[in-house]
């Protein structure tokens, strides 16, 4: 049984609205105040009675920053390696990789927290950012990218130079351009909705918290325009780049 | 359009850099500051005592505004609330010059506005900085 082209974008259309329908709340309820309808008061509160909230929303965007940028350069070699650097055992690692990724955070929360506590570096912005900075995701995605490259292609520039990192910066990094730009989008918003790392890295230190946490301890009068402040870096990246995630995505070799 | 949401993020950006730097200094600017005083003491005049409060505290229309504080996200929120007091003449010649003696109305302790005049634009409910 085919689904005609007409039934496939209702279902569609209901499903990207059951998607967007909270942020549409989320917003129009940010322009509510008392008894007022449309009103920017709400932002009023929120950035003058509770002005200390943005210092959570700067964390938030120190950490993101710092987790994408780092992860980046950490996951970019180990793809390549995964991908095209033959040594005994690479397969049965990358393995191990990907079950790592298919764990839930949950399964690997303790011997973070372990790991972070004989570093002396809990409680500290240190400790929220390191776990995060190893993704097994990021560097599965950029093997998969990779892999697409010509092997031929690299041989031929190693007859030009034998450093790796020539090799990597001017051969290999030029072609995943889309690569770099989508997985700098996904671990932007996944190190930007960081709670349970914070709650728990982090108990004993507030004053580190990114907005994610605080947003739960915001007045109930202006959550949502802490909720909204809080959407705008995601929502800015997404309407900024989608055309590059979606380029990216359809380059994707599963 | 990606010009649009460039220029609409990045005045978006200043404004939310602008309030992160100045917003607790715009809260004071355009936050009302009043001088205020907890109401303890009181005058024993027939084994009844009364609350004593200046002269400057209370309206016209014999009320007085009161202040409670509420601890906020960022600090103590202090609102304003008007309140109807009942007086009592007293007669003594060891009473207080340029006061006023409440019957009911206000409680031991609470905090009032002592210039009932520089308070007369506020409303029930509204913020206001003690100075």
């Amino acid at each position: 049984m085919s689904i005609s082209r007409k039934s496939l974008f209702v279902i569609l259309s209901i499903l990207a609205l059951i998607f967007v329908f909270p942020v549409f709340v989320t917003i129009i309820k940010s322009m509510q105040y008392g008894n007022k309808a449309i009103t920017l008061a709400q932002f009023g509160e929120f950035f003058f009675t509770n002005h200390t909230a943005m210092k959570y929303f700067w964390n938030s965007v120190l950490y993101s920053s710092v987790i994408t940028v780092f992860c980046l350069i950490v996951s970019f070699p180990l793809g390549f390696l995964f991908a095209k650097v033959k040594f005994p055992g690479r397969d049965a690692l990358f393995l191990v990789y990907i079950v790592v990724m298919l764990l839930p955070f949950q399964a690997t929360l303790l011997p973070n927290y372990i790991q972070l506590r004989d570093m002396n570096i809990l409680q500290t912005p240190h400790g929220l950012i390191l776990p995060m900075i190893f993704s097994p995701f990021a560097v599965f995605l950029f093997r998969q990218f990779i892999v697409g490259i010509s092997d031929d292609v690299l041989e031929y520039t190693r007859l030009e130079t034998s450093s790796v990192f020539l090799l990597l910066r001017y051969v290999v990094m030029p072609q995943l351009k889309e690569a770099f730009a989508a997985l700098a989008i996904l671990i932007f918003c996944e190190s930007w909705n960081m709670v349970e790392q914070a709650i728990i890295f982090a108990s004993e230190a507030p004053e580190i918290m990114p907005l994610s946490v605080v947003l739960n301890h915001l007045p109930e009068d202006v959550v949502y325009a802490g909720a909204t402040v809080y959407m705008y870096p995601v929502l800015v990246i997404f309407l900024l780049f989608r055309k590059t995630l979606e380029k990216s995505m359809e380059k994707f070799r599963w | 359009m990606k010009r649009l949401s460039v220029i609409v993020t990045i005045v978006i950006l200043m404004i939310l850099i602008v309030f992160t730097l100045f917003g607790g200094r715009i809260y004071e600017l355009i936050t009302p500051k009043v001088q205020v005083m907890v109401v303890n003491q009181s005058m024993k005049f027939d084994d009844i005592h009364y609350l004593v409060i200046p002269e400057t505290a209370l309206t016209e229309d014999n009320c007085v505004y009161t202040v409670t504080g509420e601890l906020g996200f960022s600090k103590t929120i202090f609102t304003v609330h008007k309140k109807e007091v009942n007086l009592i003449v007293l007669e003594s010649e060891y009473l207080p010059d340029k006061s006023l003696f409440i019957e009911s109305g206000l409680v031991r302790g609470e905090m009032i506005i002592t210039s009932a005049e520089s308070a007369l634009t506020l409303k029930d409910g509204d913020k206001v900085i003690i100075e």
